[in-house]
Formats: C-alpha cells, sequence, structure tokens
C-alpha cells in the first residue's frame, strides 16, 4: 500500500500559526519532553481487538524529568465499576491483570516534583462479566488537578479511527478550561496544537499517518495517540497527558461510492420484480 | 372505545415516537452500550447507529455464537455459552411478554420505515399490490426461519468453530437494512459501503446494499417486504405464546365469504380469514407471521369477531360502527396523491 500522511484537521486550529512560532515550538518542545505518559509495550503475541490487546504499559517520561523509575509515581488501575486497586510500577511498566470485569478501566498515573503535579490516564477497555456502571460514571471521576477527559470515550467495541473527529475536554479541578492549549501527537510524528472553546472541548480528526495501510480490519498495526496539556495555578504547574491507540480509517477498503450503486442496483430490480408481480384479491367471489 | 378513531394514526403516532426514540435516544439514556435499555430488544434498532436507545436481541445472540461456542466447546464447559446465551433470551423475553408480536407492529424501526415507503409509494401513485398469492406467501414464509437458523445461529457457530472465516460471525448484520438505514437517518454513510478487503466481505456488503435498495422498492408498491423474512418475526413466533397481548378471533359463517380481514392485512396472513370460523369460543389467533398491528381488527366489519386483547382483556374490539368510519376515511386517504403516476399514464394513453 502506498505511504499515507495527512496533517491533524481541527475546527480549532491554532491561529496565526507564524506569528507565535517561537511560543508553539516551546509549547511542543516542553510538553513533549516533560510530561508522563502510558504507552503499550510492545507484544508480538498480542491478537488485538476485543480487549485482548497486550495488557502492559510503560510509563514514559520519567527519565527526562530526572526520576528514578518504580520509585516516584503513585500507579492506580480504576476498574469500570469505579474499585480502584493500587499497581507498583517494575521500572516504568505495569503488567495488567484480567480484573475479570467487562468495559472501560482507567489506567492513572499521578507524580509530584516540587510544585508540578503531573497526572498520566489511559482508558483500557476489557472484556469479562458485565459490571453496573457506564464508562460516563467512570470518566465522570474526578482525578484531581488537570485532566484531559474523551467526551466521549468509543462506544464499547469501537475504536478510535483515523479521519475521523473526536471531542476532548480539558478540565481543571473539575472545571472546564476555555482557550486552553492541547498539544495532540502521534507515534508516527504527526502534530497539532488545539484550543478549547468556550465549554473546555477540542475537536481533533485523527490523522491517518500510517506508513503502511493494509485493507483489513485490525490488520494494520495501531497507531498511538498522546494528548498533553499543561496549566499553571497559584504558583503550582499541573501537567496531564491522555493517551489512545487508534486505528486506520476504513475507507482504504469500504467504498461508500460502490455501496451507493449497488443500492441503486437493488431499487432498479425491486422495482422490476413489483411490475411482475401478480395482483391477487384475497376475497372469495360471492 | 371513543377515542380510538383511528387505530392506525395512533399506532403510526406510537411508531413515530419510537422511532426518534430508538434511532437518536442516547441523548436521553446515554452514548455507551452500558447505558442501553436492554440489549436484546424484540426489535431492529441497530447497534451500529451510534445515537440509537437500544439495540436488538439479534447482535448478542450472533456475538455469543460467535465468541463462545468455540471456546466453551474447547474447553467442555458449555456453561460458557449457556450462560450468556441465557442472559440475552431472559432479557428478551421480559421485553418481549409485555407487548408480544406488537414489537413488531408498534415499535420497530425497520417496519414503520417500510409503512412510510409505501405511503410514499401509494401517494405517488405507483403500482400498489394489495396482496400475494397464496402461494407466494406460503414460498416466503420459511425464509424468515432460515435467515434465524442460518445467519443468526447457524453461521455464526461455524465460525465459532473454526469451519468458515471469521467474517462469517455476524452475518445478519451484515446484510441487515436496519444498519443502513438507521445510520442514513443520524446523517452518516458509514454503513453504506462496499467492502473491498475479503470476498467474503464483498459478498456480504454487496447482499446488504443490495437488499436495502430492494427492500425500499418494493415497500413502496408491497407492503412490509422486509418483515416476511426478519428473523426478529421468527424469534417472535417462537415465544407468542408467552405474550400479554393477543389478538383473538370469534369468527362466524360470514367469515368464509368476507375476507376484509385477511385482505387488510399487511403480511398478507390469509388464515385470518379461514381459521376458527363458526367457533363457540374466542381463539388466540397471533399467527406466526402477525405484527399485532390491528389492521385486520380495524377492517373486520362484525361486532367483537376479530379483538386485541391484553391479558384476556379486550382492548381493541371489532364493530360495525367502526369499521364503516375507519373505510370511509380509508377510501378519502387512497383519494389523496401528490403525483398520479398511474391515472397521468392512464389519461396519456386515451388521449
Amino acid at each position: 500500500m502506498g505511504m499515507c500522511k495527512y496533517q491533524y484537521q481541527s475546527r480549532y486550529k491554532y491561529q496565526s500559526s507564524y506569528k507565535y512560532l517561537p511560543c508553539v515550538l516551546f509549547f511542543i518542545s516542553s510538553l513533549s519532553f516533560a510530561d508522563i505518559y502510558w504507552q503499550p509495550v510492545d507484544n508480538p503475541n498480542a491478537s488485538g481487538g476485543h480487549g485482548r490487546m497486550a495488557k502492559a504499559f510503560q510509563l514514559m517520561g520519567l527519565k527526562e524529568i530526572g526520576l528514578k523509575e518504580g520509585t516516584d509515581a503513585a500507579v492506580s488501575y480504576i476498574h469500570s465499576d469505579l474499585q480502584t486497586s493500587d499497581l507498583n510500577l517494575h521500572g516504568d511498566s505495569v503488567h495488567l491483570k484480567s480484573t475479570g470485569k467487562n468495559n472501560y478501566h482507567a489506567l492513572v498515573a499521578r507524580q509530584r516534583q516540587d510544585n508540578t503535579h503531573r497526572l498520566a490516564v489511559r482508558y483500557i477497555y476489557n472484556n469479562g462479566r458485565p459490571v453496573n456502571t457506564s464508562p460516563s460514571d467512570l470518566l465522570a471521576i474526578n482525578l484531581g488537578g488537570l485532566q484531559i477527559i474523551p467526551s466521549p470515550l468509543p462506544r464499547e467495541h469501537w475504536k478510535y479511527k483515523s479521519k475521523s473527529l473526536y471531542r476532548f475536554q480539558i478540565t481543571f479541578e473539575g472545571e472546564p478550561l476555555a482557550e486552553h492549549g492541547l498539544l495532540a501527537t502521534t507515534r508516527f510524528g504527526s502534530n497539532e496544537i488545539l484550543h478549547t472553546d468556550q465549554s473546555g472541548f477540542i475537536e481533533l480528526v485523527i490523522p491517518e499517518d500510517f506508513p503502511e495501510i493494509i485493507p483489513l480490519k485490525r490488520a494494520t498495526p495501531p497507531g498511538e495517540m498522546q494528548l498533553f496539556s499543561s496549566y499553571s495555578h497559584n504558583g503550582q504547574l499541573y501537567e496531564a497527558s491522555m493517551t489512545a491507540a487508534y486505528h486506520p480509517s476504513e475507507s482504504s477498503w469500504k467504498s461508500v461510492s460502490l455501496g451507493v450503486l449497488v443500492v441503486l442496483i437493488g431499487l432498479v430490480v425491486g422495482f422490476f420484480i413489483n411490475r411482475k408481480l401478480p395482483e391477487h384479491n384475497r376475497r372469495k367471489a360471492k | 372505545m371513543i377515542w380510538l378513531k383511528n387505530l392506525t394514526l395512533v399506532r403510526r403516532f406510537v411508531q413515530l415516537c419510537m422511532f426518534i426514540f430508538l434511532v437518536y435516544g442516547s441523548v436521553v439514556v446515554g452514548f455507551y452500550a452500558a447505558d442501553k435499555i436492554s440489549g436484546a430488544l424484540p426489535s431492529l434498532s441497530c447497534a451500529y447507529d451510534s445515537m440509537n436507545a437500544d439495540y436488538c436481541a439479534l447482535i448478542p445472540l450472533q456475538h455469543q455464537m460467535h465468541h463462545r461456542l468455540g471456546p466453551a466447546v474447547e474447553s467442555g464447559d458449555m456453561m460458557k455459552l449457556f450462560m450468556p446465551l441465557v442472559t440475552t433470551l431472559v432479557t428478551f423475553l421480559m421485553m418481549f411478554v409485555l407487548l408480544n408480536k406488537a414489537f413488531c407492529g408498534w415499535i420497530c424501526p425497520l417496519g414503520f420505515f417500510q409503512e412510510v415507503m409505501q405511503l410514499i409509494g401509494q401517494k405517488l401513485g405507483l403500482r400498489k399490490i394489495d396482496s400475494l398469492s397464496h402461494g407466494a406467501v406460503d414460498k416466503v414464509r420459511p425464509v424468515k426461519w432460515l435467515m434465524l437458523g442460518g445467519l443468526v445461529f447457524g453461521l455464526p457457530a461455524l465460525t465459532s468453530l473454526g469451519f468458515l472465516s471469521d467474517e462469517w460471525g455476524d452475518p445478519f448484520c451484515q446484510i441487515c437494512p436496519s444498519r443502513i438505514m438507521t445510520t442514513l437517518f443520524t446523517g452518516s454513510d458509514e454503513q453504506l459501503f462496499v467492502d473491498t478487503s475479503t470476498p467474503s466481505y464483498m459478498v456480504l456488503s454487496i447482499l446488504g446494499d443490495f437488499l436495502f435498495g430492494l427492500m425500499i422498492a418494493m415497500a413502496m408498491t408491497l407492503r412490509q417486504p422486509f418483515c416476511r423474512i426478519c428473523p426478529l418475526l421468527a424469534m417472535h413466533a417462537l415465544f407468542r405464546k408467552i405474550g400479554l397481548a393477543r389478538l383473538v378471533k370469534k369468527g362466524t359463517s360470514r367469515c368464509d365469504k368476507c375476507g376484509i380481514c385477511a385482505e387488510a392485512c399487511p403480511m398478507d396472513i390469509h388464515e385470518l380469514q379461514t381459521d376458527h370460523n363458526a367457533v363457540d369460543k374466542a381463539k388466540d389467533i397471533t399467527l406466526p407471521d402477525c405484527t399485532l398491528c390491528g389492521r385486520c381488527v380495524e377492517f373486520c366489519p362484525d361486532k367483537d369477531v376479530l379483538q386485541i386483547r391484553y391479558l384476556n382483556v379486550p382492548i381493541f374490539s371489532a364493530s360495525p360502527q367502526y369499521f364503516k368510519r375507519r373505510k370511509k376515511s380509508q377510501t378519502q386517504w387512497d383519494k389523496v396523491k401528490l403525483i398520479g403516476f398511474t391515472d397521468a399514464a392512464k389519461a396519456k394513453v386515451k388521449s
């Protein structure tokens, strides 16, 4: 397949980029190298889909902020039923055991260094027994400080896909942050700075930047999307990240125009059959 | 009942409300699958619709056959399959028992869509086929069972056991016209496609698109074309005896000569005319193809011959007065045409 690379598009594209280029570059460099964020540990045996993805995650960025791995971050795992368990980092990684519960879980890392409060979140879908709570309950948990909240998460069994639009909300202590910056990057090198609207929302179209797309569902290894934001308040700096896997848009192997053509053929055949159907009077002759 | 001047109008209003609720109801119930009302609705409400309020029972049934049968057989623990299947069926039945087959005639978004298409066809003056012949009806009837057995249980089971490739795990959803119809109504063309990734996906997607076009064209002249082969109709037929809503008949000797009920039936159930005539006691005539729409009761000219009962209490009964009024309003309604294609063509030939 050919190489595909698109730029991020957004309804809230950064305005006058050139004017603020130095600031933008500083923003990108400071955020992408200072924040902590979750990243899956590559597992060649992972079968993908239906919650069977690799369940080992690496907390990135600890070295960059001068911390020892495994000692300075508090990691918790919020189950889909909102029960929370504390986890230990092994090096910079955690291995997640099945909770036996269905639906989205949240892997949360908190780290504090002097006046900086860092939060890294990743939402992970698991298969298991149904729970009585909704992912909206999970997203409603106030993790404290600055948060990047998917609004909403992809519905169960759905995934983030390139070329599709998604909404996220940035909040501080539960309150939305208006006109606030967010850096979106991908593993394949795309990046974009977005700004929230008055309700704290940003709309993001994930780029189709896969080096190669295999035209079959679940065949292309997923990309990694990383969202970063920071906020200063009362002399404290708050940094937040949210990461997620994304998959190629199915438009590479699904043709809408061909679909319309087949529907039209069906229509023509339907009208033809109608003309051939004999009319029938059900009432018996008196 | 005095307020019930036109049952069809009441039904259409309920259908419209349910259509809006089921297709766009996520704004009320919530976005996630966990928020949906049951996850096993006895009507074709599609999970591919990102804004739906609930989705039909056929989705979990296919999913469970596809993902649970193989592991259950492999491990020898059939509970892995039976527990989720029983959970789905019990959820389905908890809802189904309340309305019985009225889930088809009053709730189903695809059923309503076909009725609207039929109205459009009629108002455009297209050729109208009131009824199919007995032979045609009898030939079509087994198809719904094949759809249920083959597409909802058979092919997903074979896929789970490794006889078929993964594409055949949810074949009914792949061809279901409700998937395309409901998503189009939410402004998304994501489900109207030909999938070129594998031959199996291509076949299924072409079949789905073709069936959608065919259904629209046929619904404009023939009543409820897809309902006749819908696997949910077959599932309803299996459990119809436990439903609280029923259609009952206490036929008279006149029924044999009349047959307006069968003519009014959108599913062309000829037994409405021929069964339970000249009997002493009202008998259940909620037949496998019945959708409990109540049109047969509306158009029955004899008092109390046909009734819709709930918990055996008559809630709507045939009456000569209602019949006269209803027939008159139907005649007036049938005269209203937006474009008289047929009449215009006839006039042209005459001139």
